[in-house]
């Protein structure tokens, strides 16, 4: 209760601030604001009751401390309120400040100690840093003093704010590809100046030939980004996401130094951030985390979400202390857009593409509108709408021991996605907003399969069989997010806040399989003679023959897994001055409450009946009266034949006019629907103080932050006699509270404006995913195995180094080198224990706790644009990155059952890396890319033999662009140029497991930005 | 606002009209709110001794959600396909003799059901203990003769001969028709039950193995040990019988212990405990196979680990005169242990024993 409490609190709290701030919203300047007064007051308190009443503005004072009663006679009567305030502050020894609209009132204390003289003798500079030639905000651009280290550093819409003291007269404004610039400002106690627009121009001619026509903007963004921000990231703008053929979020991710990704049906779908699985990195948008829609897991398919939503992506690598603790691979934020301007924006894009192997169009239309209003462009409203639409595929085989199987996958998949943000500049320091995105991604799957059972070592207790089964699913995963908030800044004080509530909900209304089976004499299989392609022959039967398949059974099964997250948060951050060296305390607190569920149904059933009779056709329970749907009739390459398959609707039909022939699973449904289905709570309580300081070219920021979590799981146990019987189910719930402090601090020392040396040293966690920790427990008496879920599982802690030496390229590029080593305690893995229940000996799988892992690596990246090359050799660049790592995790000996055994982390690839060239002039852009992830362990076997790994994947991409004029351009790309399989293998690596294939895609389209 | 207008509408127009992958499917009956309360019967064909006078024919409900209904089900049935059977109110005639139900272990209740010349209706209503019955047999009438002898009267089998019949007498009872108030209860598509009375000059009846001679036994012992942990734990002075019961398709070889247990029935009665082996088995040309499973025990805690299916092959011959079977035992198997693995193989004849007609 308490929680709901606080979180409520901090809602009223939140909007009562907003309403505050808004109706102060219109602040007007003391020096601006003219009034006409008597000259004679009987005392200084009528004289300010007197301004009041001409007035917006309210003093406010302690009467305590403050003597108003005194008489005064004014030199003039019309004057400024700031004129007629020097006056009495000289006459009555008061001080006067103004916060918007409030005029505090103190007395003015000669003997003030030096550091409050300072605080008071400040004042803000305001600001926006656009593109001279495009009007565009420059995000990531450096603001100081010129001469001292006091600076800032613009924000997505190029924005900043800078408390600055009243001495400050030149503002140096620095822009990678520009040239910097000398601002000239005045700025007076407690005052704010709004410096006019500050437009950059691009720093050489060469380089403006190419930036005129916009080629590079997406790298300046994000570079200027990267190499301002106070620790390590990596920063892809939405031009630069562009520049790449990637649909998708996951897809744009797997071009950043040390990330790679996991890939469904060709699509990217998991990152993972520094060869740590994909648990290890959080998922935010705007800041706050994502909920995870699927049922089991926390982390996020980034598939979900359509790459031009955002108008950038951070990857932070080393965390601060006002950030959530729990990533230990990375931080992903992804960032959604905001009106830039009062002249509308209006941007979007038309693709057709086509799919080779399901020879199928796809389709995507995106539509962005932005535009400011007001007379100060106070309102911001941009509002983004997507719509991605792809039929894909993939031909498929599969081994499982002796079983083989060929998957024909048929996938119809759509993105579409709406966000909006509505900003709201209550005074040039303060503003206010509200963000909010909906993202809706919807899978059709059907797979149809041929799975050869061989009798191998000739039992006559086994039969050679044929299993044909065609699934149809259809998933849904929603995921949205509101965020309100505002940020202020005050000469003294910086204050954000913001309350959010993000919802992720993966609907499965239907996954329905039909299975059919047949018996034959005999199956040959030969893993042997060809690895790549294994071959089999069917004895006693044709497998292409639909007569021979008789009906075993049909699954119909829906989900539905709900994760909610309740945020809200303060920061507050005060500037100080320690000798001659600027600083910023900053501290603040954060809630979040998650509520996890998953429900499923699961009804199997069989067939009861004798002949049947469908759709003309009498006779045994045989696929051919179902037959249906797609036939590949090259599947893989014709290297199998295979033969259309169970059509799953019309299936349905013949089973909903004989229910009364099917029998339902019973004890199975029950067993399904209650182990697996779960709620769960989990509330999370932070808090932080951090203090950043610039001392002369090094800055230091250091800071802890403390986090408490305390979870409740309600799930069911299923417990089976000792004949195999389900016996009972039993409620299970549990709960577990963690802590943990977390130190953090960072070294930044500029070299030269263009070089940095950047140390860290942080801490950080990784919580236990869903289905690890949730207490449901299916143990099988008679099977004697079972498995539980581990409530009391600690979350994986770690300890993190990184050194890193960046040096940026005036004509927009990055050479960097760094090295990072990360210590993780209580990795988690699956362990296989003996126990003892109801006095019968029974082996557990549960997740448990390992000893220890490190994790060593070293990331290089290249990016560069040889525009001091002559004549049409300037149009060339490389991007160019690559990630080595090493892990070692140590675990209970799978083999010896005691002692330790040392493997690699699950995930951790030890070679990653992208490769792309670039013809980028005048008005045509060419790029061909590629992208390299390592193998890596999948997941661990009962020995090392059985560690099942994914193999090294190299994809080749092509792009093309075109651009006409500065409102439209067209583009071309081809994807999976060389059809690079999905493989995995087991142990060795001629052994292969699966091998998946999904030729080649490509697009064709439109761009405009009117 | 103008512009605004202009731009609402086509983000409007393009968000309501993106198309989405095709939602279309057939949704199946929902298990849980259209759930069937399905009857059926236990099997489809069957069979008794002719010794026999009467034949047990269960029919239950399929595994279901919830709770049975109340509703009245009147299921309509006949008999049909009747050969050698004389279908008729007599005793002497084949006809239904009651339907009954499992109260508890101790005792039965009874459906009303009517019979008028091969068909009727049986009528399933709730019990006032138990509530709708899971199940009840009906019990068919195989014609018997009453004899009085020795003072006594007994039930003498008319169909109970000493010959070998080329043909069996059969019948078939279909399930022609189920109603109720409730449509949720239904009957399984398969309506008919075949029934073949069974020829005791052929190897279904009961056998006795002749144990007097302990060297017997313990060939039995050996033989069947390796698939009964029950069997292997057996002394030779513990045992009273021995017999082979062959039923339709499927046979047990049960042995009877010295020692006696109380009915749990009824006070004061005491049985002899059995223990048995249960197998399919099929016998055709002098060829027998037995197929069935048995529980393999863990060595520390002595509970079922894992069971396991078996396969025995033996020859075997009957004399109708002496009323003997032989059976040579050729090879015992399991999943663990075939090929070169098995428990024994020699196709000459591992074990052979002699039974004699009870």
């Amino acid at each position: 209760m308490l929680s709901k409490f606080t979180l409520y609190g901090l809602f009223t709290v939140t909007l009562l601030s907003s309403t505050l701030w808004a109706k102060n919203g219109n602040a007007q300047n003391v020096k601006s604001v003219e009034v006409s007064l008597q000259k004679r007051f009987e005392s200084v308190e009528a004289l300010l009751r007197s301004i009041e009443s001409e007035t917006d503005f309210t003093f406010t004072y302690s009467s305590d401390r403050v003597k108003l009663n005194q008489p005064i006679e004014l030199r003039k009567s019309d004057a400024t309120v700031a004129d007629i305030l020097y006056e009495v502050s000289e006459k009555a020894n008061l001080k006067f400040r103004q916060i918007n609209q409030s005029i505090v009132v103190s007395p003015h204390n000669h003997k003030s100690p030096a550091v409050i003289k300072k605080a008071e003798a400040w004042g803000i500079i305001t600001g926006q840093v656009l593109d001279a030639a495009t009007n565009e905000p420059l995000p990531g651009a450096s603001i100081t003093v010129a001469g001292s280290n006091n600076g800032t550093v613009t924000d997505l819409q190029g924005e900043f704010s800078l408390i600055a003291q009243i001495d400050v007269k030149q503002l140096e404004v620095r822009y990678l590809g520009f040239e910097t610039k000398l601002i000239e400002v005045e700025v007076k106690e407690s005052d704010i100046v709004q410096v006019e627009n500050i437009l950059m121009k691009p720093s050489t001619v060469s380089l403006n030939e190419v930036i005129a026509y916009g080629n590079l903007e997406g790298q300046q963004k994000a570079l200027n980004q990267q190499k301002n921000a106070d620790n390590i990231k990596n920063v892809v703008a939405a031009d630069q996401i562009g520049r790449f053929p990637d649909p998708n979020v996951a897809e744009a991710l797997q071009r950043i130094p040390g990330a790679n990704i996991e890939r469904d049906q060709g699509e990217g779908r998991y990152v993972l951030v520094r060869g740590l699985a994909p648990q290890f990195t959080n998922i935010n948008i705007n800041g706050e985390q994502v909920p995870s829609p699927e049922s089991g897991v926390r982390f996020v398919a980034l598939d979900a979400i359509p790459a031009d939503q955002l108008a950038s992506i951070e990857v932070t690598k080393a965390l601060t202390p006002d950030m959530d603790g729990d990533a230990i691979g990375g931080s992903v934020n992804l960032i959604t857009r905001t009106a830039k301007s009062a002249n509308p924006s209006i941007n979007g894009t038309l693709i057709g593409g086509y799919n080779a192997l399901m020879q199928k169009p796809n389709g995507q239309a995106s539509l962005q509108y932005g535009q400011r209003f007001g007379d100060k462009q106070q309102l911001g409203l941009l509002i983004n709408t997507s719509h991605y639409y792809t039929d894909r595929g993939s031909d498929n085989w599969e081994r499982d021991g002796s079983e083989f199987e060929l998957r024909d996958y048929a996938l119809e998949r759509s993105r579409s996605a709406i966000s909006g943000t509505l900003d709201y500049n209550v005074s040039p320091n303060s503003n206010l907003y509200f963000r909010a995105i909906y993202n809706n991604f919807q899978d059709r799957e059907q797979r149809r399969t041929f799975l050869f059972v061989a009798n191998e070592d000739n039992s006559p207790f086994e039969d050679a069989e044929i299993e044909r089964a065609s699934k149809d699913r259809l998933e849904k995963q929603i995921v949205t997010s509101f965020n309100l908030g505002g940020k202020h800044t005050f000469p003294s004080l910086m204050l954000d806040y913001e309350v959010a509530y993000a919802e992720a909900y993966q609907d499965t209304p239907f996954d329905f399989e039909p299975v059919f089976k047949a018996e034959v004499d005999n199956i040959l299989l030969d893993f042997d003679s060809n690895p790549l392609f294994p071959e089999f022959a069917v004895e006693g039967a044709d497998y292409l023959d639909n007569t021979i398949y008789e009906f075993d059974e049909v699954e119909f099964g829906n989900t539905f897994a709900i994760d909610i997250n309740k945020t809200a948060k303060l920061n507050l951050g005060i500037p100080f001055q320690l000798g001659n060296s600027d600083g910023l305390i900053k501290l603040g607190g954060k809630v979040r409450l998650k509520e996890k569920s998953l429900d499923i149904t699961q009804n199997v059933y069989s067939w009861e009946g004798d002949e049947v009779s469908f759709d003309g056709l009498e006779g045994d329970f045989t696929l051919e009266k179902f037959e249906g749907g797609l036939l590949d009739n090259s599947f893989l390459d014709n290297k199998y034949a295979i033969n259309r398959n169970i059509d799953v609707s019309r299936f349905t039909d013949f089973f909903n006019q004989n229910r009364n022939g099917f029998k339902l699973e019973v004890d199975d449904k029950i067993v399904a629907e209650s182990v697996e289905s779960y709620t769960a709570t989990e509330d999370v309580y932070a808090a932080y103080l951090m203090g950043k300081i610039q001392f002369n070219k090094l800055m230091a920021l250091a800071g802890v932050r403390y986090e408490t979590t305390n979870v409740t799981y309600e799930s069911q146990a299923a417990v089976f006699d000792i004949e195999g019987d389900l016996n009972r189910i039993d409620p299970v719930n549990g709960g577990v509270t963690y802590d943990f402090i977390l130190p953090q601090a960072h070294l930044k020392y500029q070299l030269n404006p263009l070089t940095n040396i950047r140390l860290a040293a942080t801490a950080s966690y990784s919580r236990p995913n869903f289905e690890d920790i949730v207490p449901s427990q299916e143990i099988e008496l008679n099977a004697r195995e079972g498995s539980i879920g581990n409530p009391e599982l600690a979350p994986v802690s770690a300890i993190n180094l990184d050194l890193m030496v960046e040096h940026y390229f005036g004509t927009v590029g990055i050479i960097s080198g760094g090295v990072f080593h990360k210590q993780l305690n209580d990795f988690i893995y699956t362990q296989r224990f003996d126990s003892t229940i109801n006095d019968v000996n029974v082996v557990l799988n549960q997740s448990q706790n390992g000893e220890s892992a490190s994790l060593t690596g070293v990331e290089l990246a290249y990016q560069q644009n040889f525009t001091f090359l002559p004549g049409i050799w300037r149009g060339l660049g490389i991007y160019a990155n690559y990630t080595y790592t090493n892990s070692e995790a140590s675990i209970l000996n799978r083999e010896e059952g005691s002692g330790t055994e040392n493997i690699r982390l699950p995930g951790q690839a030890a070679h990653v890396g992208n490769l792309s060239l670039s013809y980028d002039y005048k008005k045509l852009n060419l790029r061909i890319s590629s992208n390299f992830n390592g193998s890596y362990l999948a997941e661990l076997g009962d020995d090392a033999s059985e560690d099942v790994f994914v193999k090294e994947r190299l994809q080749l991409d092509l792009s093309a662009a075109y651009r006409f004029n500065n409102k439209f351009q067209v583009f071309a790309e081809m994807m999976n140029l060389t059809n690079q399989p999905y493989e995995v293998y087991l142990g060795e690596e001629d052994h292969y497991i699966q091998r998946e294939f999904y030729s080649w895609w490509s697009r064709i389209g439109l761009k405009f930005n009117l | 606002m103008k512009t605004l207008y202009k731009i609402f509408i086509p983000i409007f127009l393009l968000t309501a009209f993106t198309a989405c992958v095709e939602q279309d499917f057939v949704e199946p009956k929902d298990a849980e709110e259209d759930s069937l309360f399905v009857l059926l019967l236990d099997a489809n064909e069957g069979g008794t001794y002719e010794s026999e006078t009467d034949y047990k024919l269960e029919i239950k409900f399929e595994d279901y959600i919830g709770e049975l209904p109340d509703d009245e089900i009147v299921l309509s049935y006949q008999l049909t396909d009747a050969s050698g059977f004389d279908i008729g109110d007599g005793d002497n005639q084949l006809n239904i003799k009651e339907v009954i139900y499992e109260i508890d272990d101790c005792n039965e209740g009874e459906l009303a059901y009517t019979f008028n010349n091969g068909e009727g209706t049986i009528s399933i209503t709730p019990d006032a203990e138990i509530g709708m019955p899971e199940s009840f047999e009906v019990v068919f009438n195989l014609p018997f003769n009453t004899v009085i002898e020795d003072g006594e009267e007994e039930e003498e089998a008319i169909f109970n001969d000493d010959i070998e019949n080329e043909e069996r007498p059969s019948f078939s009872f279909e399930v022609t028709g189920i109603s109720s108030s409730n449509e949720r209860i239904q009957f399984s598509p398969i309506t008919t039950f075949e029934f073949e009375l069974l020829d005791d000059e052929t190897i279904t009846t009961e056998w006795v193995l002749d144990i007097s001679d302990e060297a017997v036994f313990n060939g039995f012992k050996e033989a069947f040990s390796p698939v009964s942990a029950e069997f292997s734990e057996l002394v030779y002075e513990e045992i009273s019988e021995i017999k082979f019961e062959f039923e339709y398709e499927e046979m047990a070889i049960k042995i009877e212990l010295v020692e006696e247990e109380e009915d749990e029935c009824e006070a004061g009665e005491f049985e002899a405990i059995e223990v048995e082996i249960e197998a399919e088995f099929e016998a055709e040309d002098g060829e027998l196979v037995l197929e069935g499973s048995y529980f393999v025990f863990n060595e520390d805690d002595g509970e079922p680990e894992e069971e396991l299916d078996f396969i025995l092959e033996a020859g075997y011959s009957i004399s109708v005169q002496n009323e003997t079977l032989i059976i040579q035992i050729n090879s015992l198997i399991d999943e663990d242990n075939y090929g070169e693995e098995a428990f024994y193989r020699n196709e000459n004849g591992a074990y052979s024993f002699t039974l004699v007609k009870d």
